[in-house]
Parts: C-alpha cells; structure tokens; sequence
C-alpha cells in the first residue's frame, strides 16, 4: 500500500515536473524571428533564371521583411540532386550542425527523404514545396492558376482579330497542365471561341527546343503566347521574329523587353513569412499545408510600351474578381478536350483534382 | 644540343601506379588551393574541413559508401569492356535500363519468398543492362560499328524512356515527382545491422572480388586482357573476337544494371525520372583512374563520393557549390594527365648520343 502511494506521488511528481519542464524548452524556443537561421536546398545554383531563383527571392523577401539577417542567418546549399539521398543528408546534417531551426526543400524531389530525415531531427522544422503529401513536413504551394488565367486573359485581349494563342510547355505533368489549362480558361474568359495551341519540349530546360517551339508557333500564325518553361529561350524568340509573350517563373522583360508583357511570377514570400514567424514563436504545425493564391500566385508589373493602359485595367480587374471569388476559376461547367463534362455547372473542383489535373481543358489543342 | 624524347615503359609496378596517383591528386588539390584562395577562403582550412567531415567520421564514411554504390557498379563495368579496349560510354543508359527492369519487375512480377525476391529484381536489372548492351554488341561484333557512339546515343534513348515512365505511367500517386511507389519491404535490401550500410555493399565488394579471380585466374578473363593488349595478336592466337566483344560487352551492361539495382533495392526504394545521375559517366573516369582495377574501382569511388558529398561542407562555409565540382574535374584530368607519366617516360639525349 505504502509503496503503491509512493509510486503515486513519485509519478505526479515527475508529470509537475515534465510539465514545468516542457514549459521552459518552450520558453527557450520561442526565440525572436530575426535570430532564426534558414536553411534552404536547390537543385541548381540560385542565380537560375526561373524556378530555384523566384523561389530564393522569395526567401530573402521574407527574410527582409522579418529582419533576419540573410548574410549570416541564410545557409544556401546550391546543386544538391534531388536524386542522391546521402547528398541530401550530408546537406541537411551540416544545416542542423549549423544551427538551422528551419529547412526547406525548394524542389518537391527532397520531399522522401526530408520526411525519413525529420524522424532523424525532430526539433528542426522541414518545409517542402509539394502539396499536403507528408504528415511531418510542412508543405506548401501556390495556386499557379490564378495568375496563369490572368496571363492567358491578357493575350486574348491583346490578340485581336484572331482565336489561336501558343503555349510552350515543358514536361507533361500535373504542374505544367495546370499552367496550361489555367492560361486557356482565362484566354476563354475573354473570348469564347480562343484556342490555345500547346507545343511540347519534352525537357525541363533545353534552349534550342524552347525557341524551335516558339518559332513553330509563330510560323503557323500565333502571335500571342504563354509559356511554362524556364529559359528566356521563347521570349527572346517572339522578339526577332515580332511576337510576344507573358514570361515564366521570374520577371523575363530585361530578357526581351519588346516581347514580354509581363511575366508570371511565383511569390514565394508571404508563405515564408508565416512559416518562418510560426516556426519562431513555437506554434508551427509540421503537418501544416499551404496551399495559396492571391498575392502570391501573381503577374509581374506591365510592360506599358505593350500593354495600353485599358487592358491593363482590364486585368487588374480580373485578378480582383478572382480574389473577390466572383471568377472561379474551376467552377463549372467545364469540359475536357475530348468533350467529356468534367465540372458540372454549379459544382466546383476539387483541391485534389486541380492539383492532380489529367486533363486537358475544352481549348487546348495539342495536348496529350 | 640537348634532345627531349619520350619512350615507352616497359613495366610499371603497383606502388609507382599508386605514387604517381598519390603525386598528381596533391597537384590538383594545390591547383584547386590557389582557386579557393583567389575566391577569398584558407585551402588548408577548407580541405581540413572536407577530409574530416567526409572521411574522419563514421557518418561520412557510410554516407561515402552509400552514394558510391552505383559508382562502383558502373566503375567495374565500365572496367570490363574498357579492358578489352571496348569502349563502353553507355554506363548511364544500362543502368537506367537495369532500374527499368527492376521496377517492372516490382510492380508486375511474382511474390516470390523471402531472398527469391531480392535475387530475381537483381537478376532483371543484370537483364537490363545487359540487353541495352547488346544493343551495342551486336552491331560492333558482326559489322564494326563503332561502340563508343552506340552506347553513347542509346544513353539518350534510356534516359527518355526512364523520365517517361517515371513521370506517366509508373508514376507514384497524389505527388507532382517523377518517381515510383516505394518498392515494397520484402524486395528492398536491408541494411547491416548496427552499421547503418545497406547489404549492397558487401555485395559489390563480391562481385569486384570474383571479377578480380575472373581476370586472373581464368582462360575468359586472360582473352580479354590478351584482346585489349593486341587485337591481332588475339586473332592470330585464334581467340573468338566477335563472341568476347557480345559476352564483354553484355557484362559490362549487366554490371551497369546492378546500379541500379542497388540504388533502387537498397538506396532510395524508388526509381527516379533523373536516376543515373551521371553515375555512369563517373564511372567511367573512375574505371581509368583505377587502372581497370576491380579491387580500387572500389576504393576510388568510395573517395569520389566523398568528395561529391563534401561540397555541402564546403557551401556552409560560404565556398560556392561550383567548388566541389571543379575539384572533382581538376583531380580527373590532372590524374589522366598524370597517367602519361606513368606510360612514358622523358628521356633526355646528350650531345652526340644516340641518334633518336
């Protein structure tokens, strides 16, 4: 009995304890955001040109705004393959060595190994570019579309007196149908009858490819294009041969600033931002997933000498429907290429269908 | 007048080979000092960091043997075509070929028990690579159709067809990534217990071993070496060319293929759009450096993969990624370079010597 009692006591105690322990490590960690160190890993170096650069942009962005001092608190790991594990952890052991309360995997290639690699570090958060796959990463991506409807609703306007619009697509896969259906559903916001004619590189990033496609394209009539590929290959070629383009990934005008009307842009920051203040403060779920639009799936400013004034409003006004949610922008009714109803009028899509899209909407032609 | 000259060796032994190596590493390490220097950082500092980081600790060494797996399989490979003087580039494309196999064979084969299962994905990836060889083989046997473009081009081939089947139809479910499901548990290798190194890498180390006795001690393996050595001595001692070049060739493949087994059964479990990674093309600097070598084929890859993990140690330190790479380019061409001391010497002619 007596024993028993002193189990009793022996095991509140140590719960009290605990407890009050579990509150100072709390205390502790919950530093100040501007003494929190990053780490971030990219395929390539950060200086690419598209992806890894938008989304180290957004990095420094975030980190500006929160005042964290990116020259000693932002670790880089530049060429780290997504395809060579022990690399990725060699990357990930020196970040945690070096101090960082957070990693992010900047291409969802990391996402396996970043989510073996949390068991292995519990008290580093992860966060992935990937969407809601893994209950101990914190992921996130950006509704792509949005901006990508506004990007397709420009060039149809400014495509007067012609239906056909371009894509230069990369690889067929979920995120570059999502680019390209999106394009073609605001190139019909604005004009019923637009076609989006899809030229495939079949690569990632090839120079010679892109700018074959675009000349293709431009060969057959199309004078308006948009693109989902990484090198400033396609605008540079809508420039000599008078064509234009909405540019990918970054701001493309200093590339060719007589075909590009504006670039599609992804804004990393503002997920950062959060992230990075909730990681700080203690109160970031690891299951968490973003999944964002407005702000930060976003066109970059016009280029005047293109666009006039009134088409540039007319977009503005676009976006602001889309935020407002007075376009939606996967509302029904919506068919696929070969005729089938794949949104009933009235219904919307799912996150998990947009995401996954195997399909290719009504006016796209050339899928595959 | 003094006259320079160059002549043959006759016989170099082991220990020259490995000092000339050991000599033309430190010269592209001080080579690569002065690059660190003129970008602002201490080489002594930095190499200090690398070496201890990469293979001072028991960490680095597992993760240097992990990465360096499917080196070591292109590397010996590679070795055995490159031994008969067939030059085999296609490393790259075999081994996604025998990644190919493997995973169909994981997604479409048999249950088959316990090691069964294991064996068979080992023996499809063997398959596969080796076929892709063939490929190959067949042509350069029967009508002298130059290998080194064949294996090259079918590179490209394998590796379009790997991304293929990675991003459509093999392609994992609910992820935007070019790979496969996880292979499942009965087929994945384990790993050693308490060591935390996949059962890969004793494997490999067999596999050098028996192609070492295979070079040494059998009549194939001396054909070989007698092919390489002098094709017409080879045709005149009434050794078969055309069946040495389809069953060299066909292994060299096989091997290649192993990589991706062990990539796929023991590494990563699943079979990724980019996932040769140009191990193949390593293992082909790393076959010639290691002399064609089995047992150092081993060994070179284990340090190249090091070196390759070590440009996360270095990027910490704020050295650019880029450093790491072109340490690994200077220690290649410089150890090639080193080689030609290593078959020739500098023979200087005193006046009134010898007419050369």
């Amino acid at each position: 009995m007596k024993k028993k009692t002193l189990g009793l006591v022996l095991a509140a105690s140590s719960a009290i304890a605990m407890c009050f322990g579990g509150t100072t490590v709390f205390a502790e960690e919950g530093k100040d955001v501007s003494e929190l160190v990053i780490g971030e890993l990219h395929y390539s170096v950060v200086e690419d040109g598209g992806w890894a650069q938008a989304m180290h942009e957004g990095v420094l962005k975030a980190c500006e705004n929160l005042g964290i001092d990116t020259s000693t608190n932002l670790l880089t790991m530049e060429e780290i393959s997504e395809e060579d594990p022990a690399l990725i952890e060699s990357a990930v052991e020196e970040l945690v060595d070096n101090g960082a309360d957070i990693i992010i995997g900047c291409s969802t290639g990391y996402a396996s190994i970043l989510s073996e690699l949390q068991e292995e570090f519990p008290e580093v958060v992860f966060a992935q570019q990937n969407n809601d796959v893994y209950d101990n990463l914190v992921e996130f991506q950006i509704r792509g579309y949005e901006g990508m409807f506004q990007a397709g609703y420009l060039c149809a306007l400014m495509n007067e007196g012609s239906n056909e619009l371009g894509f230069e697509a990369s690889m067929d896969e979920g995120s570059v149908r999502t680019a390209i259906n999106a394009f073609a559903l605001g190139a019909k916001y604005a004009n019923p009858d637009a076609t989006v004619q899809v030229v495939w590189a079949d690569s990632w990033y090839d120079l010679d490819i892109e700018s074959n496609n675009a000349k293709t394209l431009i060969d057959s009539g199309v004078k308006y294009m948009g693109m989902e590929a990484s090198s400033p290959a396609v605008p540079q070629t809508c420039e000599e041969n008078g064509a234009f383009c909405v540019g990918y990934n970054i701001n493309m005008q200093e590339s060719a600033p007589k075909a590009v009307m504006t670039s599609f842009v992804w804004n990393w920051a503002p997920i950062f931002e959060d992230i990075f203040q909730k990681t700080a403060d203690g109160s970031i779920d690891i299951s968490a997933n973003y999944y964002e639009g407005g702000e930060c799936s976003q066109l970059a400013e016009f280029n005047a000498d293109l666009v006039p004034e009134d088409v540039q409003a007319k977009v503005v006004e676009v976006k602001d429907k889309i935020a407002s949610g007075e376009i939606n922008i996967y509302g029904g009714e919506i068919k696929d290429d070969k005729g089938n109803v794949l949104v009933a009028e009235g219904e919307t899509m799912s996150d998990e269908d947009i995401l996954a899209q195997d399909f290719f909407v009504e006016n796209v032609k050339g899928g595959k | 007048m003094r006259k320079l000259r160059l002549e043959k060796k006759s016989t170099s032994s082991g220990l020259s080979i490995l000092l000339n190596s050991l000599l033309f590493v430190a010269l592209a390490l001080v080579f690569c000092g002065f690059i660190i220097g003129a970008v602002g950082f201490n080489p002594l500092e930095v190499y200090g960091k690398m070496f201890s980081k990469a293979f001072l600790s028991s960490r680095g060494i597992r993760k240097a043997i992990e990465s360096g797996l499917p080196l070591m399989l292109c590397g010996l490979g590679v070795s055995v075509a490159f031994r008969m003087n067939l030059n085999n580039i296609g490393a790259e494309g075999q081994y996604a070929v025998g990644a190919i196999f493997g995973a169909a064979f994981a997604l479409y084969g048999p249950k088959l028990p316990g090691i069964l299962g294991i064996l068979a994905l080992a023996v499809c990836c063997f398959t596969g690579g080796a076929l892709w060889a063939l490929l190959s083989a067949a042509p350069k046997a029967f009508w002298d159709v130059d290998e080194s473009i064949t294996t090259l081009m079918l590179n490209y081939i394998a590796l379009i067809l790997l991304s293929y089947l990675c991003l459509g139809p093999w392609k994992a479910k609910g992820q935007n990534v070019g790979q496969t499901e996880k292979i499942a548990e009965n087929l994945a290798l384990p790993e050693i217990s308490g060591l935390k190194i996949s059962t890969a890498f004793p494997v490999v180390i067999v596999i050098a071993l028996l192609l070492f006795g295979f070079y040494k001690y059998t009549a194939s393996g001396y054909q070989i070496n007698v092919i390489g050595k002098s094709l017409t001595a080879a045709k005149y001692a009434g050794i078969n060319i055309k069946k040495n070049i389809i069953l060299v060739l066909a292994l060299s493949g096989g091997l290649a293929g192993l990589a991706g087994f062990v990539q796929y059964a023991g590494i990563t479990g699943r079979v990724q759009e980019n996932m040769p990674n140009n191990a193949g093309y390593t293992g082909i600097v790393i076959a010639y450096l290691s002399r064609f070598n089995p047992l150092v084929v081993i060994i070179v890859s284990i340090l190249f993969a090091g070196l390759q993990n070590s440009s996360a140690t270095v990027q910490v330190m704020g050295v650019p990624a880029q450093i790491a790479t072109m340490m690994q380019g200077a220690i290649m061409i410089i150890v090639i370079a080193g080689d030609f001391f290593q078959r020739y010497k500098i023979v200087s002619d005193k006046k009134g010597g010898r007419a050369s």
